[in-house]
């Protein structure tokens, strides 16, 4: 059976298939036989809205068919990010958690607040990581630094020229390794709090 | 110094209504179905006429999405001879006992909010 309407008006074939492009690339993370249907539920919808349409040219009454089921990007967009989200939850893959905050930013502007905290806390879990490894490579440079002026550093201090005192040593690794470890965990597992609601 | 001038006041009561009305869209769905199984185009068409909703036509199948995954609804492909199949759906068991309890839940809040709204005049 075919899936497409045949417009005797190219405008308007090109109008439809270029709709159904946009659509191809938001449904593009939701599972095979899901955007199928999806798709062919969104066509048939399509189409029945522009065969109902009042007088106008197809361009026209396609067009305003599409106006009133609106854009793809905005009612895909959130069940796209839901889904990558879930997806990130369940593997804990950074690959997958970096793919679900970038489709969850562009999703909404109230959303995406709540995903900048989220990028910031996966960047603070980096960076803990970050410090772990350094403290290997440059031990005399990474710790926790009480210097005699009063200045207290976390992390990595260049300048050691001053009076200081290093309070953690090597325990600076575990402690670091667990808070990276756990920052990411813990934000993995609520990722589901930046779904949208029903 | 506040302004209630009219334009104003109506742009308020046009968002408010429209707010509420969305938020009920679950509702409204689980609604309708719960007469017969609908297809997404005439479901859109029934609310819109039911509920006097303005809403994005495609906002409808993320929520119908939604309410399946949930267990609430069901669906079902109907071959057509012309044109594209189409996708019913219909109430669950689930669902039927889901919105004996959000009506039971809205006419409790509604009494409520009557009873609120006689205590400010």
């Amino acid at each position: 059976m075919s899936t497409e309407p045949v417009f005797s008006d190219p405008i308007a074939e090109r109008i439809w298939n270029q709709y159904f492009r946009r659509m191809d690339r938001q449904l593009r993370p939701l599972d095979g036989e899901q955007a199928g249907e999806l798709k062919l539920e969104i066509q048939g919808h399509l189409l029945e809205s522009f065969r109902n349409a009042p007088a106008g040219s197809e361009a026209e009454r396609l067009l305003n068919a599409i106006d009133r089921l609106g854009e793809p990007e905005s009612f895909i967009g959130p069940m796209r990010a839901d889904r990558l989200l879930t997806k990130a939850a369940r593997s804990f893959r950074p690959r997958d958690v970096v793919k679900g905050l970038v489709y969850h930013l562009a999703s909404g502007t109230r959303k995406a607040v709540l995903g900048v905290v989220y990028v910031l806390g996966y960047l603070l879990a980096v960076c803990f990581g970050l410090i772990a490894v350094l403290k290997t490579l440059a031990p005399r440079h990474v710790g926790l630094f009480l210097f005699g002026d009063g200045d207290v550093v976390f992390g990595f201090a260049n300048d050691l020229t001053r009076t200081y005192r290093e309070v953690l040593g090597f325990w600076i690794i575990p402690l670091c390794a667990v808070a990276a470890f756990g920052l990411y965990l813990g934000l993995t597992r609520l990722l589901k709090l930046l779904r949208s609601k029903p | 110094m506040e302004n209630n001038s009219w334009p104003q006041y109506a742009e308020w009561i046009g968002n408010w209504e429209s707010q509420v009305r969305k938020g009920m869209l679950d509702f409204i769905i689980l609604l309708c179905l719960r007469k017969r199984e609908y297809y997404g185009y005439e479901l859109i068409k029934e609310i819109k006429s039911a509920a006097e909703i303005e809403i994005s036509e495609g906002t409808i199948y993320p929520l119908l999405n939604r309410l399946k995954k949930d267990g609430l609804v069901t669906s079902r492909w109907e071959e057509k001879d012309s044109g594209l199949p189409r996708k019913y759906y219909g109430l669950t068991d689930k669902g039927r006992a889901a919105l004996a309890e959000a009506g039971k839940s809205w006419r409790t809040f509604n009494a409520s909010l009557e009873r609120f709204m006689e205590e400010g005049r």
